[in-house]
């Protein structure tokens, strides 16, 4: 009986980590925005809700073949690398203004974006089909386990190690963490700081959007996911510490198990557990585990 | 220093999304209310559709729209003889829009009934607001006990169930079928559900079935991973009995078969698990499920034969449970109506519902009882089995009226 509940609880915790991956994937971009170009994004819930609905609209109801879903997510990635590339620049006019007002516009483009999605797609509760191939259940140390989630798993896996040997190995991401430091002397070494910021909020943006489609299986398709997400990022952001990309990793997973695992073992607890994980990490370590120390 | 300034800030922002979301979820507008219902045309009349065309109860909506919509192309347009249109209204799923939409389509559009009402919730209020307002509602869905117990009033009439017959009639044939020991139940948390799980209960016991291992509640409307929950089961379960519906629906069903409970334990629902509305978006997933509803499109009598034909042709799917609860509530009205001599208004309508007669439903010849205001009816324990490309609810058993308890005992 023992190894049925300790199987089960397996089943819990790796659960817990494709919860995990889907919310770092827009966990990361939101803290990648923030930390290195120092704006606040609250339209990253609409980001993910357009992918989301994007590829609903595209690929509708029925089954889906591996193609297309391939296709759709390949051409949701750069479509919201463009819609990056226009938040960068309706974001823009507002430099020096403080973030408040950054909160309000990108808030704003976020509700109206989702309203045009609801208008396409209805307000209904919808849902997308995973391909065939994916769409069955794999062994997992004895127990059913859905090879979707396990994709999930594997893919946010895979950012999480190109982001990271991205921005933390490589010249490019040493710009682009230097021009948050030191952007006058970025400048004088003759790179665009302008360009390095631009190329930052479309890669986060794209994750969004591709979260989305990843995530639409998953969590569904239905009015207000786009704030729901957007809180679930904003919680793992503030956990990880803003600007670390190893923080939005522990931040969502450990978000990812108190959601799958949490709810399990202290069902009575499941919804403060969020916000009481959150308050302990921030007592303990204000500027969240991996934040910068402060100056 | 800027580090601790900006994640109080993110903190700030992150609460005042959220509450932006809230008060754009609840402050849907609505008008003052005006109550003068004089009614308008001599001889025609208007039929408020009150449905949830939002939230995971969409799905259900949706097929209420589609019902109304086939009834009233098939009477040309007609009600009791009388011309006669229909007024769609958003409840979102949620008691306080429900009434203000009631409200509205009493004060500004002058309807002199009202259909359709999802949820239980839904259904408690508008009962009340019938009651007090004076204008007939006819629950096409919601089963709430509540609404028909005791001295029930003359301005409610029901076409679906009470939750404790949708519940008792499954626990009856759970207790002679599945075991007397080892129930598991799992529902929504809210007072559908628990009502729901109540009603199996009874008559689990009644049929000599014993206290269940566990009762495992979701939250309502917010779980999209049941994942954790059902990790919960007992392993020595010997069944679960499940009450979800909509958008719900679909994702317990999958997330069943996707972690391989339909290999550990057999799976018992109300009727909404597997209604044909729900199905397209499960798909393979839902084989094999058993539930207890009063309806099956495999039903075999006349009305479902014509029926099923109809709804075919027109929408090229099976008809669902809430299909017919919809499509007997405007048959309700369309026989109450025509029993009315002279004007049709609210009150003539409501005074004429005791004498709407049998109705011949899909289901099943039933009428509606003039004490309950509920059907008398009998109950159809249904597996889902494929057949070709398309599902088939196929009917199994049969629970009996007389076998089946209206209202919990006090």
């Amino acid at each position: 009986m023992s190894d049925w509940l300790d199987a089960g609880l397996l089943v819990n915790i790796v659960d817990g980590v494709a919860i995990g991956g889907l919310l770092f994937l827009l966990a990361v971009g939101l803290t990648m925005i923030f930390g290195l170009v120092d704006m606040l994004n609250l339209g990253h819930g609409a980001l993910y809700m357009a992918g989301g609905y994007g590829a609903f609209l595209v690929l509708g109801t029925g089954p889906v073949s591996l193609m297309d879903y391939l296709l759709v997510a390949v051409l949701v990635l750069g479509v919201g690398a463009i819609a990056g590339l226009g938040l960068g620049v309706a974001v823009r006019p507002l430099a020096g203004r403080g973030h408040l007002d950054q909160a309000l516009l990108t808030l704003g483009l976020g509700i109206v974006v989702a309203e045009v999605f609801m208008l396409l797609a209805g307000r209904g509760f919808q849902t997308l089909s995973v391909p065939p191939q994916l769409g069955r259940s794999v062994s997992l140390v004895g127990e059913s386990y859905p090879l979707y989630r396990l994709v999930v798993i594997a893919v946010s896996a895979i950012v999480a190690v190109l982001t990271y040997v991205v921005f933390e190995r490589t010249r490019a991401g040493s710009l682009a963490r230097a021009t948050v430091d030191d952007p006058q002397m970025v400048a004088a070494m003759g790179v665009n700081v302008g360009r390095v910021r631009a190329a930052v909020v479309m890669v986060g943006a794209s994750l969004a959007a591709f979260a989305g489609v990843l995530g639409a299986p998953l969590l569904n398709l239905r009015p207000g996911v786009d704030t729901e997400v957007l809180v679930l990022a904003l919680i793992v952001v503030v956990i990880g510490g803003l600007g670390s990309i190893k923080g939005a990793v522990i931040g969502a997973l450990l978000i990812g198990q108190v959601q799958t695992l949490g709810v399990s073992l202290f069902p009575g607890l499941a919804a403060y557990a969020l916000f009481g994980v959150m308050v302990l990490v921030l007592l303990v370590r204000p500027g969240g585990l991996f934040g910068r120390s402060v100056a | 220093m800027s580090q601790h300034r900006r994640s109080a800030f993110l903190l700030r922002a992150g609460a005042g999304a959220l509450a932006l979301a809230l008060t754009a979820c609840g402050g849907s507008a609505a008008g003052p209310a005006d109550d003068s219902s004089a009614d308008g045309a001599a001889d025609s009349m208007k039929v408020g559709l009150l449905i949830p065309q939002t939230g995971v109860y969409s799905p259900i909506g949706g097929e209420m729209q589609k019902a109304v919509d086939l009834y009233m192309a098939q009477h040309g347009d007609e009600l009791g003889g009388r011309p006669a249109e229909i007024v769609t209204a958003d409840s979102a799923g949620n008691p306080e829009t429900a009434k203000q939409r009631a409200k509205e389509l009493i004060g500004r559009e002058d309807v002199d009934v009202i259909t359709g009402i999802v949820s239980s919730p839904e259904g408690v209020t508008l009962a009340e607001e019938a009651a007090t307002s004076q204008v007939p509602i006819v629950i096409a869905n919601a089963g709430a006990n509540a609404i028909t117990a005791g001295e029930v009033s003359p301005y409610v009439w029901r076409t679906a169930f009470s939750t404790n017959q949708l519940g008792y009639s499954a626990g009856v044939y759970a207790a002679e079928h599945l075991g007397k020991t080892g129930a598991v139940l799992m529902g929504a948390d809210y007072s559908g559900g628990t009502e729901v799980l109540a009603g199996f209960l009874a008559g689990y016991k009644a049929a000599g079935g014993s206290d269940p291992l566990a009762q495992i509640m979701t939250p309502f409307g917010k779980t999209q991973n049941f994942q954790p929950y059902l990790a919960e089961i007992p392993a020595e379960a010997s069944f679960v009995y499940a009450f979800y519906a909509g958008g719900e629906a679909i994702t317990f069903v999958k997330n069943w078969d996707e972690f391989g409970y339909k290999d550990k334990f057999p799976l018992l629902g109300a009727q909404n698990l597997t209604d044909e509305d729900v199905l397209p978006a499960i798909g393979d997933a839902a084989v094999g499920v058993m539930t207890v509803g009063l309806y099956s499109p495999a039903l075999d009598n006349d009305a479902n034969a014509e029926f099923v034909d109809l709804w075919k042709k027109k929408y090229d799917l099976l008809p669902s449970i809430i299909a017919v609860q919809t499509w007997d509530a405007m048959q309700l009205i369309d026989q109450a109506a025509a029993t009315v001599d002279g004007t049709i208004t609210a009150e003539t309508l409501a005074a004429a519902f005791p004498n709407a007669g049998t109705i011949a439903s899909p289901r099943g010849d039933f009428v509606v009882d003039p004490d309950s205001h509920n059907p008398t009816q009998s109950w159809y324990v249904r597996e889902l089995q494929k057949d070709g490309d398309s599902y088939v609810n196929t009917v199994i058993a049969t629970v009996p009226a007389d076998e089946v308890v209206d209202q919990p005992s006090a």
